[in-house]
């Protein structure tokens, strides 16, 4: 692969950091929970104090256990729908888009059904289908939010298969003698690893808004605590007209958060996409040291002013380098 | 003197169907790309083609490599013919490979130069234990020693001159014996150049490649032609063994051509303005001769009947109406024209 | 009298230590109602140096070093300089496309497709004509389509429904439409096929006769220049290594890179037999070599060609440039690099 030059801007770190954070939630979140979430033995409807971080709720359960634990359910059921999304996306857009013809015009009606049809009410047909004891199934879940979140990413990658399926070197590979699929897979794939990227972190986006949707309205099984389910509890209870944000306020941030870490990583994504858009390792100190501001603009290229120390030349000591 | 040709084709013909015109009405028109284009490649000889972008000479190669299929006409490759319209089997690929221009678009960015190649020698039945032997063969071929200094890298990493040296090794792995070289030097350095076609010239006279040069720069076909052919709208309009169409011009597009790159030694081609309305959009006729339009020494007959190649000497022809009766001298004199030319 | 005056001209891209070196210490000087041609590869620096002192550079190139002095001819017989380096975004608003105008590289790619060919010329003429109205500015647009020689009609087509070389002539058109002191034309015929360049270099040369503006050609095609240019300056890896009228320069270069450059074009006439162009590549900004940037790829290189870098010297007494230890007196002139001009011929 490609010799990658990560991104370092600020945006990107900071949603790297986000979700590392999350994730590490993810794992260690109910062992590092003081309670039991499910446990409704303490008083009920008790703002937030040294016992209990965020209160209880009106079960008299500890709202801020059910906020560790609920991460787990909620980013796996994320990550896995977004993962098993992204690759049907793949597969159906790359084929599309280099096969062409009849399979291009059959594998382009499928994705825009997809595409045409309204997600949730989909989502929730789809889910009254499965069986009572599969709802609280992570997995079961994220294989069916992921089918109705692969559709725009096909055709997202559709597109860029179209466009690099005329590149010489897919040319020149069919000249070769290689094979279709060796070619999508091995010529044409890795060459979209931004866009796919970048498209798995969008279902993974689109995929907890729609996991939260269905708890939020009740269609998962309540056994498994998740972010979605607090929310719907704390609805059915009122919290939000007896002003009881820590109930509700908690799970809506950490999912806000998640889905914010995950957009400026895209950022990054988009930074390495463009080079242009990088700094060119130009940090505002260095900038400043040259004297100019930091916004250059086009048609005014800078002078720099003469510095008191004369800058070192740097040059390589590669006399005769043969090329 | 000359051997049997290994690949010939015999009335090569590709239209293209396009939807054109605006403004509510869309009717199909046809784009002849390429039109009864005849040639033979012989083993040791470097056949050029001397053509502009729209000549042809692209889709040409690409019909002989088999990528693009003629609308109609025959292939012979080793005296048998080649059955069009069927799917192109790894036995052509492995004996008539092609090159492209732009050697950066050529490789795929992601991979190792390493991985280009390598791609190559597996699909047509090297060993994975034979692999490295085959790899240095391929890369001394090029001139490109020691070869992991270049497998090793990314395409970008290398220059212009060598990724395109890797291209021909690439092509080479294959153990071809046909090799077609669409503009292989035209997205080079000029000081790189040279170099490249030198290579080409080299593998036709040292290893016996039948090679065919595509080119818009004539005076590099000039350099490596064993036998030039020019196009103009897809249509061969002169050929000639060696390169004496270059010499000795009949066509009055060759004339033309020729008349208009630039020659530090021959100051006086700053004069020479032939008249020519610049024409690409409008300047190719449907009917009758396609240089018409353009044509300094135009007469009624090309206007309404397309002329066929008529031979002005030995093993030199040109399709025009004025080599008609045996008419050998040259069919326009350059004429000096007052004031710019109208287009 | 020149009409620019370019001195120890440095551009870099990026700063300090990631900094790379695309022009240095160039000295130019176009001479009014001339013609130079600025000869070079990839990695030359002959663009960037343009768009440098034009001050039209993107980031993060940034002028490191020098000046740059327009000096512009007024109605009355006076002249004004202008510090092309100092000046700020006004002043440069001012003179570009009046006094400086520039055919891009991408020319062809720079009109914009939505917009027909005479709002193109309606917009500069109104913004920097404003005392012209509308009927005078389209009178205007024809006088200069028809000074190009393209005809009156072509005004109202979009850019694709005109040829690559009709582009390029509105291209040119549009540059001189505010009668400019100089024009720069980037590799102008690069993308067009022959017989088109040769109706574009030779209407250039026209129209240069006829308004007498100064014309910088830059170009990968030294035999272009040949014939176009007064004087051509060779460039490589950033620097200046040669600098003579057009007959000397093609006749008797005296700079192994000119000389293998101009080995590299096969000749169009004469025996056939192989060439020994240059070897390796042009030299990797990035990565220069010590000394001399040529050295490595040269057939001649000395000891001291590898540790100090040749200035640009006088050689012989027409005002020629060459930067090379050959030539700086002591040595022996190898016979390849001490050809003598040879008289014109008269035409």
């Amino acid at each position: 692969m490609k010799r990658l030059r990560l991104p370092r801007s600020p945006k990107v770190l900071v949603g790297v950091g986000i979700e590392l954070f999350f994730l590490v939630l993810t794992v260690i979140g109910p062992w590092i929970a003081p309670y039991n979430p499910s446990y409704n033995g303490f008083a009920q409807n008790l703002a937030p104090s040294a016992k209990h971080w965020l209160g209880t709720t009106a079960l008299g359960e500890d709202i801020f256990s059910q906020l560790l634990n609920g991460a787990r359910a909620t980013i796996l059921v994320a990550v896995v729908a977004g993962l098993v999304a992204t690759l049907i996306a793949m597969i159906v857009g790359i084929s599309a888009g280099y096969l062409g013809g009849k399979a291009d015009d059959g594998l382009s009606m499928l994705s825009n059904v997809f595409l045409a049809i309204p997600g949730l009410p989909l989502l929730i047909v789809l889910d009254s289908y499965l069986p009572q004891a599969d709802r609280s199934n992570s997995l079961i879940l994220g294989l069916v939010i992921a089918l109705t979140g692969w559709a725009w990413g096909a055709r997202v990658l559709r597109a860029q298969t179209m466009s690099l399926r005329n590149r010489d070197f897919v040319e020149a590979s069919r000249i070769i003698g290689e094979s279709r699929w060796r070619i999508m897979t091995v010529e044409i794939a890795p060459n979209l690893l931004p866009i796919l990227a970048s498209s798995l972190l969008f279902t993974i986006l689109y995929s907890i808004g729609a996991y939260v949707t269905l708890a939020y309205i009740g269609l998962t099984s309540t056994s498994v605590w998740n972010w979605g389910t607090m929310m719907f509890w704390a609805q059915a209870n009122n919290a939000p007209l007896v002003n009881q944000w820590y109930w509700f306020v908690p799970p809506g941030v950490c999912i806000a958060l998640v889905g914010a870490g995950l957009a400026l990583i895209n950022f990054g994504i988009d930074e390495f996409i463009n080079p242009r858009l990088r700094e060119a390792g130009l940090t505002s100190k260095v900038l400043r040291r040259a004297g100019l501001s930091r916004r250059v603009r086009l048609g005014v290229t800078p002078v720099l002013r003469e510095t008191s120390s004369p800058r070192r030349i740097h040059r390589s000591l590669q006399a005769g380098v043969q090329r | 003197m000359s051997e049997s040709p290994i690949l010939e084709a015999r009335s090569l013909t590709r239209y293209f169907a396009v939807r054109a015109g605006g403004g509510g009405r869309r009717h199909k028109r046809l784009v002849r790309a390429v039109e009864d284009v005849s040639l033979s490649l012989r083993p040791s000889r470097v056949t050029a083609v001397v053509g502009e972008s729209g000549s042809g000479k692209s889709v040409l190669a690409r019909m002989l490599a088999r990528i693009v299929t003629p609308t109609s006409g025959e292939l012979m490759l080793g005296g048998e013919a080649v059955a069009l319209g069927t799917k192109r089997p790894l036995e052509y690929a492995r004996q008539v490979q092609l090159v492209l221009q732009d050697p950066f678009a050529s490789m795929n960015p992601v991979h190792l130069v390493r991985h280009n190649l390598e791609r190559a020698l597996l699909i047509h039945g090297t060993r994975r234990d034979e692999l490295p032997t085959r790899l240095e063969g391929a890369m001394s071929r090029v001139a490109l020693t020691p070869p992991d200094g270049f497998l090793d890298r990314f395409p970008h990493e290398l220059s212009g001159g060598q990724l395109q040296r890797v291209s021909i090794a690439r092509a080479l792995c294959v153990e071809p014996k046909v090799l077609l070289a669409d503009e292989p030097v035209s997205m080079l350095d000029v000081s790189v150049r040279l170099g490249v076609l030198n290579l080409v010239r080299s593998l036709a006279v040292d290893e016996r490649m039948a090679t065919l040069y595509i080119t818009h720069d004539i005076a590099s076909a000039r350099y490596i032609a064993d036998e030039t052919m020019v196009m103009y709208a897809g249509q061969v309009v002169e050929r000639s063994n060696g390169v004496t169409l270059i010499d000795e011009p009949a066509h009055p597009y060759t004339q033309l051509l020729i008349a208009s790159v630039p020659d530090p030694m021959d100051p006086t081609s700053v004069s020479a303005r032939v008249a020519a309305d610049e024409g690409a959009r409008q300047g190719v006729a449907d009917v009758g001769c396609r240089f018409a339009p353009r044509c300094p020494s135009v007469m009624e007959i090309c206007r309404s009947q397309e002329p066929p190649a008529f031979a002005v000497a030995a093993d030199h022809e040109s399709k025009c109406w004025r080599h008609r009766d045996g008419n050998v001298a040259m069919a326009v004199s350059v004429a000096a024209h007052e004031g710019s030319p109208r287009a | 009298m020149n009409v620019l005056e370019v001195r120890d001209f440095s551009i870099e891209y990026g700063l300090e230590e990631a900094a790379v070196h695309a022009v240095r210490h160039v000295d130019l000087d176009v001479v009014r109602s001339s013609v130079l041609g600025i000869a070079g590869e990839s990695g030359s620096g002959k663009s960037t140096l343009v768009y440098g002192f034009t001050r039209l550079l993107r980031w993060p190139g940034v002028v490191a070093g020098g000046s740059a002095v327009l000096r512009v001819l007024e109605d009355d017989g006076t002249e004004r300089d202008v510090d092309l380096l100092a000046a700020t975004e006004r002043e440069l608003r001012e003179i570009r496309w009046s006094q400086i105008s520039i055919v891009l590289q991408s020319a062809l790619s720079a009109l914009n497709p939505v917009r027909r060919i005479a709002k193109e010329f309606d917009e500069v003429l109104r913004v920097h004509r404003s005392g012209l109205d509308r009927h005078a500015r389209r009178a205007r647009a024809v006088e200069l389509l028809d000074m190009v020689g393209l005809d009156e009609d072509r005004l109202d087509r979009f850019p694709h429904e005109l040829s690559g070389g009709q582009r390029q002539r509105i291209m040119i058109a549009l540059a001189l439409a505010l009668d400019p002191q100089l024009v720069i034309m980037d590799e102008p015929t690069t993308a067009l096929d022959v017989v088109t360049q040769r109706e574009i270099v030779d209407q250039l040369f026209e129209l240069r006769q006829r308004l007498g503006f100064a014309m910088i050609f830059i170009t990968h095609d030294l035999s272009l220049l040949v014939e176009l240019a007064d004087e051509i300056v060779v460039m490589y890896a950033g620097e200046i290594v040669e600098r003579a009228s057009a007959l000397e320069l093609y006749s008797a270069p005296r700079h192994p890179y000119t000389l293998g450059l101009i080995n590299s074009f096969p000749p169009m006439h004469g025996e056939r037999r192989e060439l020994v162009g240059l070897p390796g590549s042009p030299a990797d900004l990035a990565l220069l070599p010590t000394g001399c940037s040529f050295h490595p790829r040269c057939a001649w290189a000395m000891e001291v060609c590898k540790t100090a870098s040749p200035k640009a010297q006088p050689v012989g007494d027409t005002g020629r440039l060459v930067a090379c230890w050959l030539h700086d007196g002591i040595r022996e002139v190898p016979v390849e690099l001490r050809r003598s001009v040879p008289q014109r011929q008269p035409l």
